[in-house]
């Protein structure tokens, strides 16, 4: 009687599991996916990375690491925010990772999830919890509008260091996504 | 029902050993994935320089273009408003202390490395996953 309550448990699961996976395949083939912002960006296609011989990279994950990495030489530079990223000046860490290197790589992983990019994540806290001294003891203070505006000047800048202008459509999107972030971040 | 009990506390037992193992396995794979590692060929860090005197576009120019021609340097950016130029550097092929004190020399400029403190670098903004692994990783480094 056992063997057959196991049985029948079992072939409920594998029918239930096959009935889910069948639908979804089902929804899926039936409407298209609309371009996401990444796809602007240059999507998935693979071109060789510039940073790293023998490498390739999705194009749309370069041309974001290429703005952030300008935007962050801006922000270092800049005396209004520079404050708040000084982890940046660390020297090699865990995994011979400096500073730079792992705020490029979160950073580059936020803005490529944020685009709609579908093969990287970002672990790290919401912009609330990120922003926010009571969940996060590294912020040292509330961020204020003018701070957000400051760093929305400095992402233009660094996006004009690689020749994206801010009447491009992208930037214009990309813009958006930022600007749509100012309520968690700012929380003064 | 004795026989059932000694087989259930025997699948206990070895289901115990067998986690615990994978637990000290795992802790073992943190440990050597994320310990403090020199830097390599690939490393790229970043340095401030803080100029303590008024720096022209000129200025600017001179000290970006002196900054690029040393070994090591990768990119660089100056802020003559901010008196500020930051460069990222190959730590395995130049010493960063060192390119600021050829700097101020030979450009005759009063400049000093910006290094932030301890103290400092546990503020601001780490955009850092903040993972199971990292949190355990965290953990095993307070005892290691």
């Amino acid at each position: 009687m056992k063997q057959v309550s196991f049985g029948v448990m079992l072939m409920a699961l594998v029918t239930t599991v096959c009935l889910i996976t069948s639908c979804s395949k089902n929804s899926s083939n039936g409407t298209p996916v609309a371009p996401t912002l990444y796809d602007s960006l240059g999507g998935t296609v693979m071109v060789s990375d510039p940073k790293n011989a023998g490498t390739m990279i999705e194009q749309g994950r370069l041309t974001v690491r290429s703005v952030v990495d300008s935007t962050i030489f801006v922000i270092a530079a800049d005396n209004s925010l520079n404050g708040f990223f000084k982890t940046l000046l660390t020297e090699v860490g865990s995994g011979n990772t400096s500073g730079f290197q792992a705020l490029e790589k979160n950073l580059t992983d936020f803005v490529c999830v944020g685009a709609g990019a579908k093969d990287f994540t970002y672990g790290g806290k919401s912009m609330v919890a990120a922003h926010d001294p009571a969940q996060n003891p590294r912020m040292n203070g509330k961020a204020s509008n003018a701070n957000f505006t400051q760093f929305e000047t400095d992402l233009t800048i660094g996006a004009g260091k690689n020749g994206v202008s801010s009447t491009a459509s992208v930037f214009v999107s990309l813009s958006k996504i930022v600007e749509s972030l100012r309520t968690q971040v700012v929380q003064q | 029902m004795a026989y059932s009990n000694g087989i259930f506390k025997n699948v206990l037992r070895v289901s115990g050993i067998v986690l615990g193992l994978l637990i000290v396995v795992l802790c073992i794979h943190i440990y050597w994935v994320t310990r403090p590692k020199a830097a390599d060929a690939s490393t790229i860090s970043m340095a401030r320089i803080d100029f303590k005197q008024p720096v022209t576009q000129a200025d600017a120019g001179r000290i970006t273009t002196w900054l690029y021609a040393q070994k090591g340097v990768d990119h660089v950016l100056c802020n003559p408003d901010s008196k500020i130029a930051v460069f990222t550097f190959y730590p395995v092929k130049v010493n960063a202390s060192v390119i600021t004190n050829h700097l101020t020399s030979q450009l005759h400029l009063q400049a000093e490395r910006y290094i932030p403190t301890e103290e400092e670098l546990k503020k601001g903004c780490p955009v850092v996953a903040e993972s199971y692994t990292n949190k355990i990783a965290g953990f095993l480094k307070t005892i290691f």
